[in-house]
C-alpha cells in the first residue's frame, strides 16, 4: 500500500502540470481506489503497480484526446462545446476508469487462481 | 446561491452512501470473524422446522424445488413442507399433489377462493397449517442446497435471533445479459452488503425468500402484511422494532433463476422499489424514535429504507447541476464541486457500487465477472427510470387513496435444469 501511496503522489505531482480540475480528479479516484482497495488483496505486486501505472498512462491518454476534441469543437461552436464537455465528462470518464480497474482486479484474480492450482 | 445550497444536501448524500459501500467493502476484505460477532457452528439443535412454498401458476420450475425438499438432509420426523398453490391455473396443484403423495411430510394447500392476491397472503395462508417452531420460506423457482435447513437453524440458539437469511446465487446466469448482471448485483447485495452488515451487528436484510422466522414472533406481529409489496423489508424492520436481531448465513447458499428480459427486469424491480418506498414511509420514523435499537442500527436502517430514493437523487442532482450550468457564471470552487459530485455519482451507482461489486466477485473468484461490471451503469441508468416511476406510482396512489397495489407476479421458464443437473452431481461427488 505504502508503495502505491508513493506512486500516486509522485504521479499527481507530475499530473498538475499536465491536466486540470475533473481530469486530476479522476485519475485521483482511480488511484484511490487502486491503493485502498486492490493492493492490500493477495497478488503479485508487479501486477498491482503494472495496473496502476497502466491507468494512469490511460487516464492521460483519455483526457488529452477529451482535450484534443474539446479545443477543435470549441472553435467551431463554443457554448455547445462547454455545456456537452461538461455533463458528458465524467460519464465518458466512467468509460475508462471502471474497465481498467475491473480489468486490473481480474488479471490479479486470474493469477491468484492460477497459483493455487 | 439557492441553486448551491439546494445542491450541497444531494452532494452530502451521495457521498454519505459511498462511504457506506466503501466501510462495507472494506469490512467484507478485511473482518476477522470470530470474537465479537461469532457464527454457530452447526450442531445438535434441531427444533422442528416448516417450510412455506408459495406457488402460483409455477408449473415449469415446482417439481425442482419439491425434489429438493425430499432430498433435505434435516431430519423428516422434524421437517414440515407445506406448499401453498395460490389459485394456479396451470398444473402447479397437480404436480404438488404428486410429490405430496410421495412426501409423508408434505402438504398442500389449495387456494382456489381467495386466491391470487399476492405472496403475503399465501403466506399468511400457510403460516394456519405450520407446526414447527421455526418458518422457513422458498420462492418455488429457488434451488436450495441439501444441508441450508441445517445451516440456517443454528442461528437460532442464540434467543436474541428473530430471523435468519441465507445467500442468494443466481443460477441462469450464463443465459443473457440480464441474467449476468443481476448475478453481479446478487454478489454486491450478499457477498458484500449482507455480509458487512452481518459482521457489523448492522440491519441485515430478510429476503423473502431463502431465510426463516421463529413461529411465536411472527404470529405475534400478525404475519405478513397484505399491504406491502416489499414484504420482506417491511418483516425485517418489524423483527427489529420488535427488539429481536436477524442474521446473515453466506455459507446457507440458495440458486435461484433470475429474470431473463429487461422487461421482467423492470417489473420486478418496479415492485421492488415502490415496496421499499412503501416501507420507508411506514418505518423510518418508528426506527429513528425505538429506544431498543443502537445508533448503528438506526443510521444502517435509515439509509437501507431510503436505498430506492439515491436513483431519483441522482438524477435530480444532475437536472440542478444543468440548471447551475446554464443561470450561473460558475466559480473555481463550484466548478470542482460539481465535476467531483458527479464523478462520484457516475463510478459509484447506487445499490452496488463498482468497486463493491468487483471485490465481491474476486472474493467469490469469479474472474470473468469482473470484466461486465462497466455495464453495471447500464443498470444504474436503467434504475434510475424504474425507481422514478415507482415513486411517482406510489404518490399518485397516495393521492387517490389507492393503496391496492396490483402484485405483478415473476414468470419463471424453468430452462436450468442441465445446471441443476451439475450441481446435484456436485451434491454426489461432495
Amino acid at each position: 500500500m505504502l508503495i502505491g501511496a508513493a506512486f500516486t503522489i509522485f504521479c499527481f505531482y507530475i499530473f498538475t502540470h499536465l491536466l486540470e480540475g475533473p481530469a486530476l480528479v479522476t485519475i485521483l479516484v482511480f488511484n484511490l481506489l487502486s491503493i485502498i482497495l486492490t493492493f492490500p488483496l493477495k497478488g503479485p505486486l508487479w501486477c498491482k503497480l503494472t495496473w496502476l501505472g497502466m491507468g494512469n498512462c490511460v487516464g492521460i491518454m483519455w483526457n488529452l484526446v477529451r482535450f484534443s476534441l474539446i479545443t477543435v469543437t470549441t472553435g467551431i461552436k463554443p457554448e455547445a462545446s462547454t455545456l456537452v464537455n461538461f455533463f458528458l465528462g465524467p460519464a465518458t470518464d466512467f468509460i475508462w476508469l471502471v474497465p481498467v480497474w475491473a480489468l486490473g482486479l481480474s488479471t490479479l484474480s486470474s493469477l491468484e487462481h492460477r497459483k493455487r492450482r | 446561491m439557492i441553486l448551491n445550497i439546494v445542491f450541497i444536501p444531494f452532494v452530502i448524500i451521495m457521498l454519505t452512501y459511498l462511504l457506506r459501500h466503501y466501510i462495507f467493502t472494506m469490512v467484507a476484505l478485511y473482518y476477522h470473524r470470530g470474537q465479537p460477532h461469532p457464527t454457530p457452528q452447526s450442531g445438535t439443535y434441531q427444533p422442528t422446522v416448516s417450510v412455506l412454498i408459495p406457488a402460483r401458476n409455477e408449473e415449469r420450475v415446482i417439481a425442482r424445488i419439491l425434489q429438493r425438499m425430499i432430498e433435505l438432509t434435516y431430519p423428516k420426523d422434524k421437517l414440515q413442507i407445506i406448499v401453498i398453490d395460490d389459485a394456479s391455473t396451470d398444473k402447479t396443484n397437480e404436480i404438488a399433489d404428486k410429490y405430496a403423495e410421495k412426501c409423508e411430510s408434505m402438504t398442500v394447500v389449495h387456494r382456489y377462493r381467495n386466491g391470487g392476491k399476492g405472496k403475503s397472503t399465501a403466506l399468511n395462508e400457510g403460516l394456519k397449517y405450520a407446526t414447527g417452531e421455526i418458518i422457513y420460506c422458498f420462492d418455488a423457482d429457488y434451488y436450495p442446497q441439501r444441508d441450508i435447513i441445517e445451516n440456517l437453524t443454528t442461528y437460532f440458539t442464540d434467543p436474541r435471533i428473530g430471523a435468519v437469511q441465507g445467500r442468494v446465487t443466481v443460477l441462469n446466469e450464463p443465459n443473457t445479459l440480464v441474467t449476468r448482471l443481476v448475478a453481479l448485483e446478487r454478489i454486491g447485495g450478499y457477498r458484500i452488503d449482507q455480509k458487512a452488515r452481518d459482521d457489523l451487528q448492522l440491519i441485515p436484510q430478510f429476503g423473502g425468500t431463502v431465510g426463516g422466522f421463529r413461529r411465536n414472533l411472527i404470529e405475534s406481529l400478525g404475519g405478513w402484511d397484505p399491504n406491502m409489496l416489499a414484504e420482506d423489508t417491511d418483516l425485517t424492520f418489524r423483527v427489529y422494532l420488535a427488539g429481536y436481531k436477524i442474521r446473515y448465513g453466506n455459507e446457507a447458499e440458495c440458486y435461484e433463476e433470475a429474470v431473463e428480459g429487461w422487461r421482467s427486469y423492470w417489473h420486478q424491480r418496479c415492485r421492488w422499489a415502490a415496496g421499499h418506498m412503501q416501507c420507508a414511509f411506514k418505518h423510518s420514523w418508528p426506527l429513528i424514535r425505538n429506544k431498543n435499537l443502537r445508533l448503528r442500527e438506526k443510521v444502517d436502517g435509515f439509509l437501507l429504507l431510503n436505498v430506492y430514493f439515491i436513483p431519483i437523487f441522482v438524477g435530480l442532482a444532475w437536472l440542478l447541476g444543468a440548471i447551475m450550468f446554464l443561470t450561473q457564471s460558475l466559480s473555481g470552487a463550484t466548478l470542482y464541486w460539481i465535476p467531483l459530485s458527479i464523478t462520484v455519482y457516475s463510478t459509484t451507482g447506487n445499490f452496488a457500487p463498482f468497486f463493491e461489486v468487483g471485490i465481491g466477485a474476486y472474493l467469490d473468484e469469479r474472474k470473468e465477472a469482473c470484466l461486465l461490471i462497466p455495464l453495471l451503469c447500464l443498470v444504474f441508468l436503467y434504475n434510475m427510470l424504474i425507481c422514478t416511476k415507482a415513486f411517482l406510482d406510489l404518490c399518485i396512489s397516495k393521492v387517490s387513496g389507492n393503496n391496492q397495489h396490483k402484485w405483478v407476479k415473476t414468470s419463471h421458464n424453468g430452462g436450468i435444469s442441465y445446471r441443476v443437473n451439475t450441481l446435484k452431481d456436485d451434491d454426489a461427488d461432495a
